[in-house]
């Protein structure tokens, strides 16, 4: 079995309060994950080991068997939940820095989810709506060419058409050779597209497996899971 | 490291030219409340008028550029957008290098700009005879000023680094301190008093090192002047290097963003 990342009991702590318990994880190539869970369960948190942007506490955790590093940051493509793109840019100028910073950057692809996206590429980042920030943020990260992909919250408080455009984007540009991890808890925009759940809550793993498997045995839509294994939360 | 330094250079070129917008029309003002100045007082008293206005410029700009020194690499790490910058494969020592490259840069393009409107302010003022030329100066002066840039060169270095490794400290070792804010000044404070305690033991040794030997009085000022560039150059540069080095591996092993 390939696995592109594998977590070893790790852990994250913030002052006395505990991000991340004990996680162990591994994500393979060519599935989809749906990291799942409501604010505060450590999705931002792993996703941000993963993505070395923050360190953990404990534990271990290797990407391609390599530890996190800025090597590692060649491997990954992680879209923050933040608006990260610099505001004083216009729309080409984050595309141009992309393209100068990512030897895997795919300009020609860029452009054109750019233009589905109906992005103008003079427009200033600092002047787009929400939904065209998620748009171009998604498109930034899908348009470069590596083995992980991290999305966080790609779809929150977006527009029903934003919503349908990442939809497509994300099933259109995913790559079997890949693995893709979105986190989110609006399950039901997005179910169909997960081929493995995992379910964190106060940074700990409760819940796991092959999406298709685990509704054929429990007899529930992820969306049901999900209210029944946060219904205390 | 050239990426990093064009994407610097795009992300203040805005700033550059609101502030050579500022210079212009402050550079206009300026001379129009100069020939506003009653023509006998303007004769007589020209030099003390550029003095001040040039003194001025020079306050005014390095207060600037030092703002800038910090918010330089303030944003990138206290802002959401830094993430943009830090998810790059570029290791901490790079990202570093590449804000020290343009700091510097800038520094010479700040320096480049007094110089021109001091030449301009001369000319315009009728003032050509002050304007003093390398040539006349022997070479052991020459050397001497050339140390003195470099040393500056590396002050700028040294004091950028040493508020950057404070911010670093504050977003790795103390990012999870409830103090970390207090403690990062501290930490800050006590590398200011330690680099001064080493200037001042340096200085101690050189004095006691001069007072036994004789030379003739223009001789002692330029050797003992040169010597003490050395040091203060050396030392310098090893404070920078070793703050570089803390930095770049706070921002590579220790981050969180």
């Amino acid at each position: 079995m390939n696995y592109l990342i594998n977590c070893i009991n790790l852990q994250k702590n913030y002052l006395k309060k505990r991000a991340l318990v004990n996680i162990n994880l591994k994500f393979q190539e060519g599935k989809i994950y749906g990291l799942l869970g409501p604010n505060g369960s450590g999705k931002t948190t792993l996703m941000k080991v993963i993505a070395d942007l923050h360190k953990q506490t404990g534990g271990e955790i290797t990407i391609c068997d390599e530890v996190p590093s800025h090597k590692t940051k060649a491997m990954v493509a992680y879209m923050p939940t933040e608006n990260y793109v610099y505001s004083w840019m216009k729309v080409k100028e984050a595309v141009n820095f992309y393209r100068d910073m990512y030897n895997d950057f795919d300009m020609k692809k860029a452009l054109e989810l750019l233009s589905f996206m109906d992005i103008d590429l003079e427009q200033k980042v600092g002047s787009l709506s929400t939904g065209q920030r998620a748009r171009l943020k998604i498109t930034l990260t899908i348009s470069r060419k590596v083995k992980i992909y991290m999305l966080d919250e790609p779809l929150n408080g977006l527009d029903p058409i934003s919503r349908a455009k990442i939809k497509e984007c994300i099933i259109d540009q995913f790559d079997e050779g890949s693995t893709m991890i979105i986190s989110t808890h609006l399950v039901d925009e997005i179910e169909q597209i997960l081929d493995e759940v995992i379910f964190l809550e106060k940074g700990e793993v409760v819940l796991q497996g092959e999406t298709e498997e685990m509704r054929i045995k429990r007899g529930q839509s992820l969306e049901e899971i999900y209210r029944e294994v946060y219904k205390h939360a | 490291m050239l990426k990093l330094v064009k994407f610097e250079f795009l992300r203040k070129r805005m700033s550059f030219m609101l502030a050579a917008a500022l210079i212009v029309l402050g550079q206009i003002y300026a001379l129009y409340k100069y020939f506003s100045i009653n023509e006998v007082i303007r004769d007589n008293f020209t030099e003390e008028i550029l003095g001040i206005f040039l003194g001025a410029l020079a306050v005014g700009l390095i207060l600037l550029y030092l703002i800038d020194l910090i918010f330089l690499f303030r944003n990138d790490l206290f802002k959401q957008e830094g993430y943009m910058l830090f998810m790059t494969p570029n290791s901490g020592y790079k990202l570093l290098g590449g804000k020290l490259i343009f700091a510097l840069l800038e520094g010479v393009a700040i320096a480049g700009i007094y110089l021109s409107i001091a030449f301009i302010n001369l000319k315009i003022m009728g003032l050509e005879s002050l304007n003093l030329s390398l040539l006349n100066l022997s070479t052991s002066e020459i050397i001497i000023v050339t140390k003195l840039l470099m040393l500056m060169v590396f002050m700028i270095i040294e004091f950028a680094l040493t508020i950057y490794l404070s911010f670093a400290l504050f977003k790795s070792l103390f990012s999870n301190n409830r103090f970390k804010g207090l403690i990062t000044f501290g930490i800050f404070i006590l590398i200011n008093i330690l680099k001064g305690k080493v200037a001042d033991l340096a200085s101690t040794v050189l004095n006691n090192t001069f007072e036994t030997i004789h030379l003739s009085a223009e001789r002692f000022t330029l050797l003992g002047m040169g010597t003490t560039l050395n040091i203060a150059i050396a030392a310098t540069l090893i404070s920078s290097v070793l703050m570089y080095l803390g930095t770049g591996y706070l921002l590579e092993k220790r981050i969180n963003l």
